[in-house]
Order: C-alpha cells, then structure tokens, then sequence
C-alpha cells in the first residue's frame, strides 16, 4: 500500500463526494473506500471530516440521508444525490476540468521561473 | 438526534475496525489505529450537530426517530432480509399461541367462568346418591318429603326443586310448537336470585298446594321469540296441550336452570333454557318416594358444602322414624340410600368434563411450549451467527442495554405478529372445536373470543419475545475473545451446547408425551367403534311425536293416532319400516329406572332387585331400529287386542331367568304379589342402549296398551320418538313428507325436528371423538414442530463441524462413517428425549384413565410404538443434514 501523501485541496472534498454517490446510495464509510480505492490510496483524508461536509451537503439538499440497513444487517446512514445535487456535479465537474486545463497551461508555459 | 450522529460516526469506526482485523491487525491494533485516521470524533460531533441545528431551524423537521420506532423499523428490515428464519419463528410460535388461546377459551368458559346467578359459590345441588348391586352407583333427585325437611336445615338458606320437561303450545292461528318447561318451586327464584322483566316471579302464594294450575311465568327469551317483546302480554293466554295458561310475568333475561331435572335426556345436558315456568305446588302432606326433583340451595354464610352434607345426612338418617311409610329400613339398606350436597358447578360440570378439559389444556400448554423451544432454538443459533458483529459493537463501547433494545426488537415484532396471527386463528379454532365437541359438554353454548383470551395471548407472546430477545445477552458474555476466533474455527462452548440440545431433547420428551396421550385415545376411539350397539343405525330417521295430553287422554286415543300414523308413512315411498319408542337408544336410556318382578317367583332376602329401564314402544319399532328379536315382536293386533306382549333383553333375561329359555314368562312391575303379568314373547340378544361403553342393556320394553284397568290415561304414549327406516336415499329425505302426514292429522302437535340415528350413535361417542381429535392435534403439531427443531439443531451442528468432516473425508472415512457420525448424534438426543418422555408417560398417562374405553392406561402396543415413532421422525429429520455433511467437498473446506 503505497503510503497516502496528497492531502485533499479544500473545496474538493464537496467534489469527490458527489462523485462517489453517482452510482447510488452509500454510507460514509462506503464513501472514503470509494475514494480510497479510486485514488489508488493516494488521497489522504482525516476520515471524521468525511462526515461534517456530508451533512453540510445535505442541508444544501444536495443529498438526502436515509437510515437502512448493510449486507450483514447492521443500521448505518446511506447518502444519495439529489437532482439538484446531480446538477451540481456536473457544474463543479465542468468548473474542474476548466481549472485543472487552466493551472496547466499556465504550469506548462516555457520560459517562466527555472528549467524543469 | 445525537444519538444518531453518534451512530453513524461510530458505524464507521467499526467497519475500519473490521477491515484491518480481516487484514491481520488484532483488535487492540485495529482500534487504536481506526480512531486515528478518524480524527477527534467528539470535534466533528459537535460540528455536524452544529450544522444539524441549522437545518431544523429551517426545515423544522421534527425528530421522529424516537429510539424504539427507529429499533422496529431497523428490526424489521432485518427479518425481511432472512425470510426462512423469520417465517418460521412465527408460524410456530402463531400455532402454537393459536391452540393454546382456543382451548384457554373453551376452560375459561366451561371450567373457569362461575355460574350466571348472584353469589355463585354459596349454591349448591342436593342429591340422593343410590347404589345397589345391580344397578350400580346412580344418583337420584329429591323427593317433596325431603324437600320439605331439608328447607329446615341451619347450613341452608333456601332450597328449591324442580323438574323440567316439555309441552305443545297451539295458540289460536299459529304453527304448534314444542316449548321447555319447568316446574319449580317459588324458592327456586330466590335461591337463583331470578327476578322478573315485567310483572312477577312465582312467589309462596303461587307454590301453594293444591292451586290449580293457571299462572305462569315465562322467560324473556321465549317472550321476545313467541311474543315478540310485547309488554301487554301480562294477563294474556298461553294454550297448551296441558291446559290455557295466564302470564303473570316474564323473567330477567339470561335466567337459565344450572342442570335439566334429573329425567331429562341426555341431549339436554349442555345447560336448560327454559321457555315456560310453572308452579310446583308440592304438598307437604303427599309422601311419595318419587325422587324426581333436583334440589338447589343456597349455603347460609360461614357454611360449606360440607357442613351441609353432614347437617342433611344427620337429618336423613331420622327418615325411618319420621316416614316409616315412605323410607322403610328394607328401603334404605336395599338403595344404599344417602344424601349430597355438592357445589352446584362441581355438578353441572359431572366428574369427567373436567378431567378431559384440563387434559386437553396440559396438551396444548406442552405444544406452546414445543413451539417456545424451537423459536428458542432458532433464536440461539442466529445468535451464533452474529456473535462477531455483538463483539465488536461490544468492544467499541456499544452499551449491554443497547444491545439488548437491538434484539428485543426484533424478538419482540416476531412474537407480537405471532400473537396478532395466533388470535385471528383462535378465532377460527374456536368455532371448529365447536363444531366437533359433544353437545353433552355444559356451558360451551355462545363461546367466543374474550378479552382475557386476547390479553392471555398478547401477555404470553410479549413474554415470549422478551425471553427470546435476553437469551443471547444472559447466554454469554460478549467480548472480544470472540473476535480472535476466526469465522471458521467457532467451538461452541459446553454450555451453549447443553442448552440447545437441552430444548431437542425436551421437544423430543414433550411430543412422546403427547404422542401416547393422543394414541390411547385413538385406540379407545377404534374400540368404542369396534362396539356392536345391537341395532343398525344406518338409514334411520327419527322425529318426536308430542300429543297433547287434552285430546290424547288415554292410551288407546294415542296408540289410535300412532297406528294411523305409522300407515300413513308407511306409504311414502321408500320407507321399509315405521315404529315408535319412548326413550331413544344412545340418547335417554339410564335416566331414571323401574324394579321389575317375575311372576311366581318372588327375590330371595339379600337377592338384588334389578331396576331396569322400562321403555314404552309401539309395533315395528324394532323392524325400524335394525334390532333382531329372537322370538316376536308385538303387533298392532297384541296392542289392539291387549296381549301385554313384552319383550326383553338377553342381558335381563339372564339375571331373572338365569340358564332359562324367557319365552312365555311372566314380568311385571307391580310388586311380587300382582295379578297383572306381562308375557314375554320376543328377545333381543344384546342392545347397548345405555352407551356403547357400557354393559349389555337390561330393558323391558312394554307395549302401547295399559296393563292395569284404569291405568289407562298414563301417558306413556303422549312422547314418542317416531322411527323410520328407508330403503333408498337420504333418511332424512323423508321428514318433509312425515311433517305434512302430521299437519294434516293434528295441526296442535307441534313440528319436531327429524335427527338421524346415524347422528345420535355418532353423537354418543363425541367426548371420545372430541379429546381424540384434540389431543390427536396436538400431538401432530408437537411432531412437526419437534422434527422441524431437530432439523434445525442438526443442520447447525453439521454446519459447525464442516472443517472436522471435511478432514475425516479427506483422511479416507467412508460416506457411511459420516452419515453415521450425525445420524448417531441426533439417536443419542432423540434417545435421552424418549427415556424422559417415557418417565412422563408412565407418570401423566393415569389421568386418562376416566376417559379411555377398552384399552389401559399403560397400553404396551402404545408404549412400544411410540418411541419408535419417534426415534424414527428423529432420523428422517437429520437424514438431509447428515446427507449434506457426507457430501462435503474436502478440498474445498480445507482451502477455505
């Protein structure tokens, strides 16, 4: 397991969220594996965290939370996105994909600072 | 609210926690390690319920997750999602709630529930037991003698007497009918605490001797049925076949006699609504030693029973002096003659109802507690399963009592359906129990449900589910030791073990238990069926023929109409035979008897004098009835031409002709020295007529004429039941047509209602029918139930003890050695259950003993065949189990 060394940039947690209860509900814990397992163990978040922002999220209707139950018939709370959090999503994708283009260009300019 | 932020970050821990244990880590490591890369959990409570604030300021979304709707919800989830458990944890436990609240219905009713009438436990019923030995032990009412002078008795308030019987009613205008009737004292009425709708009771002007008779009472039920609830029917006439009556009043509603009078059939027996109430008028000065009344008083306060029965049986034993004329010495010693004073309920219940019923209850307590010890069982071995989850929700600081809400939950909703369910199919065992118990069990009439059965179910399945729901917190001490066991390893601890095998091996005993019970009442059942009653019941129909006493006066006026009669059925078609009789076999033999003599040759001193039934029939009845007769029948032409030709039964001619051929001996019942003797010119070689579970009947069946001049207006003849037999089709088929014969004959005779003699035999056996269909019940539900335990138990076990199978398959042991292996382990649990049940056959089997019929209590094919049954059912339900273990892949198991 290669040791998780990015820190998680502030704003993007909201963001990794969002995308990991695209596929359908999840509880919390669900979602940092998610996170976990798709970052290859490379994002590294202080777990309690997770849950603030998830119902920060859920005042802003972006997700609605919902008692149920797990495979092995224990009771924990699963989060799913709204329309209005799908919406979101796509907004914030799109800003992202914008932003991440933009601190390229301007990373990948020559003759700026020192050589690479 | 907080409890749930508190859950969820706790959720998460624990599912970490999970994960690096699965990775190798122990617990202590795994949850030291989870709490770091969590973070200060008590920071981010308070943050998130700072957040929480805001969205129930603004949403006002209210808190509804108050814990216990949240523990149902969560509970029900989860048994949906393990249907096989859930369904049968409550089937069983509905059956078993089921059975047990229907039966606690019928007890609560018939046993339990005391008499309708104020001050119940001060009433009592005073009796004459008689024995003698010819006749047996056999219990007579009082006579006006001892009434008289038992109403002076200290130990009594009051007593009454009456007796009860029945008349034609032809009101001007309206259809005849057949109305009960009793004749009661006045004291009867305050001894019952009776009082009066409208207008009055009888008081002691009413009862006086010698009134003629013209004032009744009638009660309210009759009133509102014939009368329709008219007030202005006080003063008006009632026509009876006896005489016109005046209603002087109408009963409270609800008022019923405890008992029938002592002659009453035996089809009466299940409490006496009476329609008409007359006065006794009994005279002080009349000394008969007519023992037809029954006696009812009422205990004066700081009495009992006892001090009743001593004080009457002081009084009795002046009757010598006081009544020589009436109670002579010969009498008393010849009768065994003595007084009884019982509680009124202990005698209407009579000493066998009680007996079954309690029986049947026992049955149906063992059943629940069959069911309770298999939901037991799947309770524990779901524990099992979950022992792990408990263990870490334990060692991160989830609170014993939080458990405990968890599983209660869940036990509580599965025993809470069960007892819904288990009402709801009361309800409908309740009628069925009805619809086969016989009509000679008092006080079952209008059973149903009632809020204590109800409260007794829901009280039984709350206590059921708490029992359920505690069992794995009592059982053991969750802690992390368990969480070191890997999933396979699981040994069971030797005290889990002793339990569940404990509950297989109970079941086990429990349903042998029953199993004997319900097969001793088969082999009664079989015997009592296996009894030739003497007569063939089969396509025969039988209808009461009440003449009223006005225009049938006399003998020759009744048999006149019966002979008409019988020609006039005799034409419809498809009748093969008509005849008529005073008291039907299986039904009214044994209530009441007369001393018979033979002619010149009076009894010996010390010699018993048989009192036999005496029964009034009329030619063809036993052509009719399918009863052979050796010798003749008497024909219309012995009763035209009064022959006094008699028949008899071989049982009787054996006692007074003993060795001798009867034809053509002479039989009266007037004393040795009579000049009138019957002639005996026909025998029956056996008849049970008194029950088919009792002796060979001693019966004199005497023609429709009067054997003493004068005699003539006894009316002998005025009840007779008619006998049909038909030769094709439905015996019943022709009650239409008998009805219209009747109608156009005498539209005063009341319209009687046609019984098969099919239903009569049938109805003769229905206590033994009854307890053995009940007991048969619940010894099939207490089989199935313990095979489906043992199924359970077993498949468990062989899930345990994979891995050891696997190996012993892998090291070469054949399919057999395995099959072998767990066959064996379920005959060593069944054996242990079947040696205790055996014990509780021995000891339990004794009480049926007053309610079996040719078969003992210890019956060796039962005691012998039992065991096997059940050592058999054993095997069959660990044979898929066990298949199951044989077919274990080795390689599998042992990779895994």
């Amino acid at each position: 397991m290669p040791a998780p060394d990015l820190d998680v940039v502030r704003g993007t947690l909201d963001l990794l969220i969002l995308k990991a209860l695209v596929r359908g509900p999840r509880h919390g814990f669900a979602v940092l594996r998610w996170i976990e397992q798709a970052s290859r163990d490379r994002l590294q978040i202080e777990e309690g965290a997770l849950y603030p922002a998830l119902h920060r999220m859920e005042q802003k209707k972006w997700l609605v939370a919902e008692w149920g139950t797990t495979e092995d018939n224990r009771r924990a709370k699963y989060y799913r996105l709204t329309a209005l959090g799908r919406r979101h999503l796509a907004v914030e994708l799109s800003r992202w994909s914008r932003y991440t283009e933009a601190v390229g260009f301007v990373l990948a300019a020559a003759g700026g600072g020192g050589r690479p | 609210m907080n409890d749930e932020i508190k859950d969820e970050l706790r959720f998460h821990i624990e599912e970490r926690i999970r994960q690096l244990v699965a990775q190798g880590m122990s617990p202590e490591e795994a949850g030291a390690e989870a709490r770091r890369r969590f973070g200060d959990a008590e920071r981010y409570a308070r943050e998130i319920r700072r957040i929480e604030r805001t969205i129930q300021s603004s949403s006002r979304r209210v808190g509804w997750g108050d814990s216990l709707r949240r523990e149902l919800r969560h509970a029900a989830r989860v048994l949906w999602r393990t249907p096989a458990f859930s369904l049968m944890a409550f089937l069983t436990l509905a059956l078993g709630l089921a059975a047990t609240t229907a039966i606690y219905t019928v007890v609560e009713r018939v046993l339990l529930r005391p008499l309708p009438y104020p001050g119940p436990e001060e009433l009592v019923a005073v009796q004459h037991p008689t024995s003698s030995p010819g006749t047996g032990e056999s219990q007579w009412g009082i006579a006006s003698v001892g009434y008289f002078h038992f109403r002076n008795a200290r130990s009594l308030q009051d007593l009454g007497a009456y007796r009860t019987g029945s008349l034609a009613v032809s009101d001007p205008g309206r259809d005849a009918v057949e109305i009960r009737t009793a004749q009661a004292t006045a004291s009867v009425f305050t001894v019952l605490g009776g009082r009066a709708a409208l207008g009055r009771v009888f008081n002691t002007e009413d009862d006086r001797p010698g009134l003629p008779w013209r004032d009744v009472v009638i009660s309210y039920e009759f009133w509102q049925r014939y009368y329709g609830g008219d007030r202005g029917v006080i003063g008006r006439t009632i026509h009876t076949a006896a005489a016109p009556f005046t209603i002087i009043g109408v009963t409270q509603p609800g008022l019923t006699l405890p008992k029938p009078g002592p002659f009453a059939s035996k089809a009466d027996l299940a409490g006496f609504g009476v329609d008409l109430w007359l006065p006794l008028n009994l005279d002080p000065a009349t000394r008969q030693n007519n023992h037809a009344l029954y006696g009812v008083g009422r205990l004066t306060p700081g009495y009992s029973a006892e001090d009743a029965q001593r004080e009457l049986a002081g009084m009795l034993a002046q009757f010598t002096t006081v009544y020589p004329e009436v109670y002579s010495q010969g009498f008393m010693r010849t009768y065994n003659f003595r007084v009884s004073v019982t509680p009124l309920l202990d005698d209407v219940l009579g000493s066998t109802v009680g007996t079954a019923l309690w029986i049947l209850f026992g049955a149906v307590g063992l059943v629940l507690l069959i069911a309770c010890a298999n939901v037991a069982n799947l309770f524990l071995v779901r524990m099992e399963a979950r022992r792990r989850e408990a263990a870490i929700r334990g060692a991160l600081g989830a609170s014993r009592g939080r458990m405990a809400a968890h599983y209660l939950a869940e036990s509580l909703l599965v025993s809470l359906a069960a007892g819904v369910a288990g009402v709801l199919l009361a309800k409908g065992s309740i009628a069925a129990i009805l619809a086969v118990a016989p009509r000679s069990l008092p006080r079952l009439a209008g059973v149903e449900l009632t809020w204590t059965a109800v409260a007794v179910a829901a009280g039984l399945s709350v206590l059921a589910g708490l029992a359920f729901g505690l069992l794995p917190l009592l059982r053991d001490r969750v802690d992390i030791e368990t969480l070191r066991e890997s999933a396979r390893g699981l040994t069971t601890s030797r005290r889990r073990r002793f339990l569940r095998n404990g509950l297989v091996v109970s079941q086990v005993a429990l349903a042998l238990m029953l199993l004997a019970g319900a097969g001793l009442m088969i082999r009664s059942f079989l015997a009592l069926h296996a009894v030739r009653p003497g007569l063939d019941p089969s396509g025969v129909v039988t209808l009461r023929v009440n003449l009223p006493y006005r225009t049938y006066e006399t003998m020759t006026r009744a048999a006149n109409f019966h002979r008409d009669l019988a020609e006039r059925v005799r034409a419809i078609p498809g009748v093969a035979a008509v005849g008529a009789t005073a008291l039907l076999p299986l039904r009214d033999y044994g209530i009441g008897c007369a001393i018979v003599f033979r002619e010149r040759r009076p009894y010996a001193r010390g010699e018993a004098t048989p009192c036999v039934s005496t029964v009034t029939t009329l030619p063809g009845f036993f052509q009719a009835m399918g009863i052979p007769v050796r010798g003749r029948a008497p024909e219309w032409s012995d009763v035209a031409g009064k022959t006094q030709a008699v028949v008899v039964t071989h049982a009787l001619a054996e006692r007074l002709w003993p060795g001798e051929d009867p034809i053509g001996k002479g039989i009266g019942l007037n004393g040795p020295d009579s000049e009138y003797w019957y002639r005996v010119v026909g025998v029956v070689p056996e008849l049970r007529a008194h029950g088919l579970d009792q002796a060979p009947s001693e019966a004199l069946f005497l023609p429709g004429t009067a054997l003493i001049p004068g005699q003539e207006s006894w009316g002998m003849l005025n009840y007779q039941e008619l006998v049909i037999r038909v030769s094709r089709g439905s015996p019943l088929e022709v009650a239409g047509p008998v009805r219209d014969i009747l109608r156009n004959m005498d539209s005063s005779v009341p319209i009687a209602e046609a019984v098969t003699m099919q239903a009569v035999v049938e109805r003769s056996m229905s206590r033994t029918t009854f307890i053995m269909l009940l007991l048969g019940l619940a010894a099939g539900m207490a089989l199935v139930l313990s095979a489906v335990g043992i199924y359970a138990v077993i498949s468990y076990l062989v899930a345990q003890r994979r891995q050891e199978i696997g190996m012993r398959i892998a090291l070469g042991a054949p399919v057999e050695r395995v099959l072998g292996l767990v066959l064996g382990q379920t005959a060593r649990l069944a054996l242990a259950g079947v040696a205790l049940g055996m014990l509780g056959v021995i000891a339990g089997t004794r009480l049926l003993r007053s309610l079996l019929f040719g078969v003992g209590p210890n019956d060796p094919l039962v005691l012998a065949a039992v065991p096997v049954v059940l050592l058999l059912l054993a095997l069959l339900a660990s044979y898929l189990p066990a298949r199951r273990a044989a077919g274990v892949d080795p390689v599998e198991v042992l990779r895994g």
